[in-house]
């Protein structure tokens, strides 16, 4: 554009200062941004870096996941192949966590046992996506009755413990020849979206009050539009954060319901079934327990590690 | 001239809960109470007032942000309130807003290519190339270098995000803008920056200003006509050249009174008025004229009977009963 006079310097109107004279003014420099394109997530990926627990965390998770799906492939056993010559087998060189009471590999079962419980992770989160994240969103960007009526579901739900909820399924799905498993994902389906749904909730409220929804809304954008592509993508970080502190909460959930005999069961192993077994021999064989408690810890702690590394790094107040 | 844009009797008012967090108690806070006005082709209308005046409101339920409680707006002969959503959304497309806070006006997420691109994407306009031509002719038109487009908003200064968001208005190629306070988040030497670029962009476009801002010397500068706002009323309106010199009613007076002079000798000698009290709550506004709490010239009269806005000859309107 075109400057006008009266606000910019005037070559001459400034003392002789030497090595301070006023640089030459080339429009073309002024205009100039040296530094390379950054975006949000290159730079939240930079901060996350710096946390050494949440790259450590990450790359855990990573091989989990790889474990889960290469390892039972490679085992030499199968999680039922029972052999009753050999139970209670110490850790050897064929068995590396020894065996159980039945005889079975008890390293088969816990590989076997991770797939469970990633899979739960991987349910849980797709939940959170589907369900969590576009009920709060809807409920706080229409908001009024809409999200009362909706958020009052929310705090209803709440109030159901998870427990009750897999103890009907449980009574209800008995001899109909239903996986005990889809017990624990619809529990968990239905329970842990729920924190979601009031994270992105809370977000989107402040959000769509920002002048960038309300020019969204200025140049003609409908309501889906200013949603999906505004709003929640500026909602991402906490989304995100939640994620990484739900699943593992889930995968505990599972656990602990295959512990105390509500979720998968035999000869199906999961680290919860695994350690209910353990416990029964603990004295005598007490790495039929340890094995399994200590997949479970290690998976708790990587995601919890990396769930808190991403909240620093995505927490704009906490922005280096 | 020809009116672009007719407000009558416009109100919008806000329901907000007076009983606390326990009782329900809902009372209307009078944002904008009876408001009308017009705005001529090729005009620059300043509308000037204090925080919480509504003339923010004012701009938003223009723009379609917000539905008016009564009144209606017409639009080149088209009665904004009465529109289909559908028929609504094409308006709108004429009718574009300049937001005040650069920093939240642009989403951080977006390029600032997608953010220009954003209005001709929602109406389907043209082909990918087409648009991604005009939003380069568009960031050459507000001064910002093309080759910036894959950059992303944080990147920017404060001015040159102000930039883009006025290329964001453009983008539609409309005839009237809402400037809501659009200089007011920026440096004083950026303020004349833009204040000049809208000038410029008035001249070639053939824009129509409705100028929102609280700084009177900057109205002064852009404006044709102002609009003098206080507590959802709009009190006087006049040419800005008139205004600055015979302001009638003792609001604006009072406000001119407030305007830094940048010569040490006249402000020395020169007296302020200054109002007693503060802005009366919208919610409960003063019985009779809204002024009359903090009025130096008030009479028993003023809480009785609300002035309506007379003329003073030659489109100098006050609503004062004492005025002159």
């Amino acid at each position: 554009m075109t400057t006008k006079a009266g606000w910019e310097f005037k070559e001459g109107t400034l003392p002789d200062a030497g090595a301070f004279a006023p640089a030459s003014k080339n429009s073309g420099d002024l205009q100039q941004i040296a530094g390379r394109p950054t975006t949000y997530w290159s730079d939240a990926i930079r901060r996350v870096r710096r946390n050494k627990l949440a790259v450590i965390g990450f790359w855990v998770i990573v091989a989990l996941f790889v474990i889960a799906i290469v390892g039972p492939m490679l085992s030499p056993y199968t999680y039922a192949e029972q052999d009753l010559t050999n139970t209670y087998q110490s850790p050897t060189l064929r068995h590396p966590f020894g065996t159980d009471q039945l005889g079975r590999d008890q390293m088969t079962r816990v590989l076997y046992g991770s797939r469970i419980s990633l899979a739960v992770g991987v349910v849980c989160a797709a939940l959170n996506f589907a369900i969590g994240v576009t009920y709060g969103g809807i409920a706080a960007y229409f908001g009024g009755r809409v999200d009362n009526i909706m958020m009052r579901i929310v705090d209803i739900l709440y109030g159901i413990p998870t427990l009750i909820i897999v103890i009907l399924l449980t009574v209800l799905f008995k001899d109909r020849g239903v996986n005990p498993l889809v017990n624990v994902f619809i529990a968990i389906g239905l329970t842990y979206w729920l924190p979601m749904a009031r994270i992105v909730r809370g977000e989107i409220l402040s959000l769509k009050e920002r002048e960038f929804a309300l020019a969204a809304k200025t140049i003609g954008a409908p309501n889906n539009r200013i949603l999906f592509k505004h709003l929640i993508p500026n909602a991402m970080g906490p989304i995100i954060v939640t994620v990484t502190l739900e699943v593992p909460s889930a995968i505990f959930t599972e656990a602990f319901l295959s512990y105390i005999g509500l979720g998968v069961s035999a000869p199906v192993a999961s680290w919860g079934v695994l350690a209910s077994d353990g416990t029964e021999a603990i004295r005598s064989f007490p790495y039929l327990v340890v094995f399994p408690a200590l997949a479970i810890s290690l998976t708790m702690f990587a995601f919890n590690f990396l769930g808190d590394g991403l909240r620093d790094a995505l927490d704009p107040r906490l922005r280096q | 001239m020809e009116t672009i844009l007719k407000v009558e009797h416009l109100k919008k008012y806000f329901s907000v809960n007076v009983g606390g967090p326990f009782a329900r108690h809902m009372a209307s806070l009078k944002a904008v109470d009876d408001v009308s006005f017009e705005v001529g082709r090729g005009e620059t209308v300043g509308l000037v007032g204090e925080t919480g005046c509504g003339k923010t409101t004012v701009g938003r339920t223009i723009v379609g942000l917000y539905a008016p409680t009564a009144g209606t707006i017409t639009y080149c002969d088209e009665n904004l309130c009465a529109l289909s959503r559908e028929a609504m959304r094409n308006v709108r497309t004429k009718l574009q807003m300049i937001f005040q806070d650069p920093y939240a006006s642009l989403d951080p997420r977006e390029t600032v290519g997608n953010i220009i691109e954003e209005p001709m994407d929602i109406f389907s306009i043209g082909s990918m190339a087409e648009r991604r031509e005009r939003v380069q002719e568009l960031l050459r038109i507000v001064g910002l270098n093309p080759e910036h487009a894959n950059r992303f908003p944080h990147e920017f200064s404060g001015g040159q995000r102000q930039r883009i968001g006025i290329a964001r208005a453009l983008a539609m190629n409309p005839e009237f803008i809402v400037a809501d306070e659009p200089i007011s988040a920026l440096d004083v030497s950026i303020q004349a920056q833009i204040v000049n670029m809208l000038e410029d962009l008035q001249q070639r476009l053939g824009l129509t200003y409705l100028f929102i801002a609280h700084d009177l010397a900057m109205v002064k500068h852009i404006s044709d006509r102002v609009l003098v706002a206080y507590l959802g009323k709009i009190v006087e309106i006049d040419e800005s050249r008139n205004i600055y010199k015979h302001p009638l009613h003792p609001y604006t007076k009072a406000l001119l009174s407030a305007v830094p002079i940048p010569d040490p000798r006249i402000e020395r000698r020169r007296q302020r008025i200054v109002l007693k009290g503060d802005l009366p709550s919208p919610i409960n506004p003063p019985s009779g004229c809204r002024f009359r709490t903090r009025c130096p010239i008030a009479q028993p009269v003023c809480a009785e009977q609300e002035p309506e806005l007379r003329d003073m000859g030659s489109g100098h309107m006050v609503a004062c009963h004492f005025a002159g």
